[in-house]
């Protein structure tokens, strides 16, 4: 738990606003609670015990920014997360688009690898993975660094084995990567056809593609609504009219959707389809 | 100052304690109830419906950005943390779990005291390891009140007693005085 002495409400405010005028991004519209505590975290990590020394620091190095940066994005956990979700997705949405001659599949916002190398072993199991273009976005080029090398936390695999289970996957889990002490390796061969940039959604953008299917799971519980408006304005804009969006089973359209722009196409899961 | 919320924390040895207090609290009962029940984290349904069974109200696991409503019970889902916002909002978390728990209870507790402070009567039941230990300790921090059950009623007397250990609390109870106590807040 933190160590840090409780940091007050005006300190908060002083360094979003601070990094806001530093280096143009605004955390004021993420939700404060799992903010706060990642900042706390953060500040444990680099021995750094006032917000006016984080600040301090923040001004000074780009680098240390980037890694401040990197630690507010929440890691998603295991690979196969809610594998039921995974399966119908695979017969919902997979099944339909895999008879297309290129399926272009954006994952914005991405923290750590998983639901990359999770999508990547059921494209490859579909026999897919050769005619699909991914694109993995993400903010900070550690995040990037990371996932290029499909690394992935060892301690986490055993938990990501058994929800592979529930998704029903061909082989076993072990199959698909280099097992060490402390990280394990993706085979290689999977990434091939993943484009890793840097990109930062939270502004208004011009779409620089247009995708078949959105992967976007467990990022929006880290925004305000407003945010969440501003992000799915983006994603919808970068959707491929029938392109398909999927999101997290307790994550929610509700406060961004109108005119039913995209339709639940199945009842039990959080998968999308953009209307027009 | 009156109690809004009532969070309650519990895992093993906990269930019957739940449902039984799910099945005294009134139709009309116009708090909002926070549950923080230690869970298998693939098990998406069933809870619910396990809990509704002899219940009064109406429970729920909330969606994230829900509004917080009165007179309605909120499970924390399986695999997410539980937070609550200014605007009387749900926000929900992956971030690495707490004690070997997602949902963790010190989380939870932590995050309603913060928010909700002198209006928020925190109640921990029976359970096998220290989760809720220092979210009752935040509760008291902000103003809240801090109920553990008598843990020589609990079925596993560790998480009441860790507790006990980490902070004051307001009122040691049997369930059948916790039911009383929340029915009359």
């Amino acid at each position: 738990m933190t160590i840090v002495k409780k940091i007050r409400i005006s300190e908060y405010r002083e360094l979003i606003k601070q990094v806001n005028e530093l280096y143009n991004i605004d955390l004021s519209s993420h939700t404060s609670t799992s903010l706060k505590r990642r900042v706390e975290e953060f500040m444990v990590l680099s021995t750094t015990f006032t917000i006016g020394n984080l600040i301090t620091k923040i001004e000074r190095s780009h680098d240390y920014f980037e890694d401040f940066l990197y630690n507010l994005t929440i890691p998603t956990t295991e690979m196969f997360r809610d594998g039921e979700a995974w399966l119908s997705l695979k017969n919902n949405v997979l099944s339909k688009i895999a008879k297309q001659e290129q399926i272009k599949i954006w994952i914005p916002e991405a923290s750590s690898g998983e639901e990359l190398y999770s999508l990547l072993i059921v494209l490859r199991e579909m026999d897919i993975l050769d005619k699909c273009k991914i694109v993995v976005t993400a903010i900070t080029d550690k995040n990037i660094k990371e996932m290029k090398t499909g690394s992935l936390v060892t301690r986490k695999l055993a938990v990501s084995g058994a929800n592979y289970q529930r998704y029903k996957g061909n082989k076993n889990l072990e199959d698909y990567y280099e097992q060490n002490k402390q990280k394990s390796i993706l085979n290689s061969e999977l990434l091939k056809n993943v484009e890793f940039k840097k990109h930062y959604i939270y502004k208004k953008i011009e779409p620089f593609d247009y995708f078949d299917l959105v992967i976007f799971r467990n990022r929006m519980l880290y925004y305000n609504k407003d945010l969440q408006v501003k992000v799915l304005d983006n994603i919808y804009n970068s959707m491929n009219k029938g392109g398909y969006l999927f999101i997290g089973v307790q994550e929610s359209l509700t406060y961004w959707q109108y005119n039913d722009r995209m339709k639940k196409i199945i009842k039990s899961e959080n998968i999308f389809r953009k209307q027009k | 100052m009156a109690s809004k919320y009532v969070i309650i924390g519990g895992s093993a040895g906990s269930f019957q304690s739940i449902t039984e207090i799910l099945s005294e609290l009134p139709k009309n009962y116009d708090k909002s109830v926070f549950l923080c029940l230690h869970r298998l984290k693939h098990v998406r349904t069933g809870f619910v419906e396990a809990l509704s069974i002899k219940s009064k109200l109406s429970i729920s696991e909330p969606i994230d950005k829900e509004y917080i409503k009165q007179g309605q019970v909120y499970l924390a889902p399986a695999n997410y943390h539980m937070y609550f916002e200014l605007g009387n909002l749900f926000s929900l978390s992956t971030e690495t779990a707490v004690n070997h728990s997602r949902p963790s209870i010190d989380l939870s507790f932590e995050s309603a005291a913060y928010l909700f402070k002198d209006k928020l009567t925190a109640v921990l039941l029976s359970g096998a390891n220290r989760d809720g230990a220092y979210g009752m300790k935040m509760v008291n921090d902000y103003g809240g009140t801090t109920i553990i059950q008598d843990p020589d009623e609990c079925q596993v007397k560790t998480m009441t007693t860790a507790a006990a250990a980490v902070t004051k609390i307001d009122h040691i109870l049997k369930l059948k005085e916790i039911i009383n106590y929340l029915k009359n807040l």
